[in-house]
C-alpha cells in the first residue's frame, strides 16, 4: 500500500542514479522512501557518531544522539534545502540536541549520567597513552559548552570557521572567539603534556 | 611586519599558500612568532591523543525507529490531516486543471460566412446562393448528382 508520503510527494529526481548526492537522497526520504536511510546511515553515521562521542564523553549518549539526529532528518527532510551540506544540518542536529539536554530542555534522550567514558582501552597501547586520551577527554568535556563544540568541530573534524558559524548558528567571529577561548582553557589544562 | 595573531595562528596550517608565505617570511625571523606556533601545533597533537571507540552498527534499530516514527505519523489526526489535504489540493487542481482544458464553445457561422470562406464566388456551374444551399438541402446518394470518382 502507497503510504502517506507518497502520496504528496513532489520529488522528480532520477531514482536510477547509481550513486545520488546527499539532496536527492534527502529527497526521497522525504518521499517516504526509508530505504535510502541505510546509504545515508553509510555515509554519515560514523561522523555523526564520533561528534556525539566528542561532544558528551559518553557512548550510550551518542548512540541516542546518533539515533535521535537520523529519526530527526527523517522527519524534517521536507524542509530540507541543499543550501548546506547534510553533514553540516546532522551536525547541527547534534548540538542543539546536547546543548538541549545539558540545558534541561527537550528530554528525549537516555542523557541523564553524562560522566565521561574511560577511553576504550584495549585501544590503547599501554597505561601512559591511556592516562593522557583519559587527560585530554577530561579537559574537553570541561569545556563550555558551546566552546567545546566549536573545538571538536574545529579541532576533530576540521571544519572552517564558516562551517562551524552554520552548525553553531552564529557569525564566524563568534566562533574564531569561542575557538580562541577554547583552545586557551586547554592550553592551560594540558599545560603539562607534550606531544608523544 | 607585525607579529602573527592568535587567529593567524590557530588557522596557519589552513591558511592558502600565498597567505602562508606571507606569514612565513614573517616566522623565519621571529622566534616569539615561531614559538607560538609551535606551543599551539603541540597543543594539537596532544589534543589528538584522544582516542575514542570506534562508531557502533545502529542502521537497524535507527531505521526500525524510523518506520515506528513513520507508522505514528502515519496513523495518527496529522495522518488524516495529511491525506486530507492531499485530497482537497488534488481536487483542486483537478478542477482547474478541467476548467483551462475544458473545449471553448464554438461561435456558429452564417451560411454568408462559409460562402465567403470557400469562394464560392468563383466557381462555376451556379451562384453561391445556389451552392450554399446544397449545405443546407444535400442530394440524395444516389440520385445522380453526386460527383463521379
Amino acid at each position: 500500500m502507497e503510504s502517506q508520503r507518497d502520496v504528496d510527494c513532489l520529488c522528480l529526481t532520477d531514482a536510477s542514479d547509481v550513486n545520488p548526492p546527499d539532496a536527492a537522497l534527502v529527497q526521497w526520504l522525504a518521499c517516504g522512501r526509508q530505504e535510502v536511510m541505510g546509504e545515508l546511515l553509510r555515509r554519515h553515521h560514523p561522523r555523526v557518531w564520533r561528534l556525539a562521542y566528542r561532544l558528551t564523553g559518553n557512548a550510550d549518549a551518542a548512540d541516542d544522539l546518533a539515533q535521535e539526529a537520523f529519526v530527526r532528518l527523517y522527519t524534517s527532510a521536507g524542509r530540507y534545502r541543499p543550501t548546506a551540506a547534510l553533514f553540516t544540518l546532522l551536525h547541527r542536529i547534534v548540538v542543539n540536541l546536547v546543548i538541549d539536554q545539558r540545558r534541561g530542555r527537550k528530554p528525549v534522550l537516555r542523557l541523564t549520567d553524562l560522566k565521561a567514558d574511560p577511553p576504550a582501552r584495549e585501544e590503547m597501547e599501554s597505561p601512559e597513552s591511556h592516562e593522557r586520551s583519559r587527560r585530554v577527554q577530561l579537559a574537553v568535556q570541561a569545556l563550555p559548552e558551546r566552546q567545546r563544540a566549536a573545538v571538536v568541530l574545529h579541532r576533530y573534524e576540521s571544519l572552517s570557521y564558516r562551517e562551524i558559524a552554520e552548525i553553531l548558528e552564529t557569525t564566524e567571529a563568534a566562533v574564531e572567539s569561542l575557538v580562541m577561548r577554547g583552545y586557551a582553557q586547554l592550553r592551560e589544562s594540558l599545560a603539562d603534556l607534550r606531544p608523544m | 611586519m607585525n607579529h602573527l595573531t592568535e587567529a593567524d595562528i590557530l588557522e596557519f596550517d589552513r591558511l592558502d599558500g600565498d597567505r602562508q608565505a606571507t606569514l612565513g617570511s614573517h616566522l623565519s625571523a621571529c622566534a616569539r612568532c615561531r614559538e607560538a606556533l609551535a606551543a599551539h601545533r603541540d597543543l594539537l597533537a596532544v589534543l589528538g591523543e584522544w582516542q575514542i571507540p570506534n562508531p557502533p552498527e545502529q542502521s537497524a534499530v535507527i531505521r526500525a525507529r524510523v518506520a515506528a516514527v513513520s507508522r505514528a505519523n502515519g496513523s495518527g489526526w496529522r495522518g488524516w490531516l495529511r491525506v486530507a489535504a492531499a485530497i482537497v489540493i488534488a481536487a483542486g487542481a483537478g478542477y482547474a486543471g478541467g476548467i483551462a482544458s475544458r473545449p471553448r464553445p464554438a461561435q456558429a457561422a452564417t451560411p454568408e460566412e462559409v460562402s465567403a470562406s470557400l469562394h464560392l464566388d468563383d466557381l462555376d456551374g451556379g451562384t453561391s446562393d445556389e451552392l450554399a444551399a446544397l449545405f443546407e438541402n444535400p442530394p440524395e446518394p444516389g440520385s445522380g448528382e453526386e460527383g463521379s470518382r
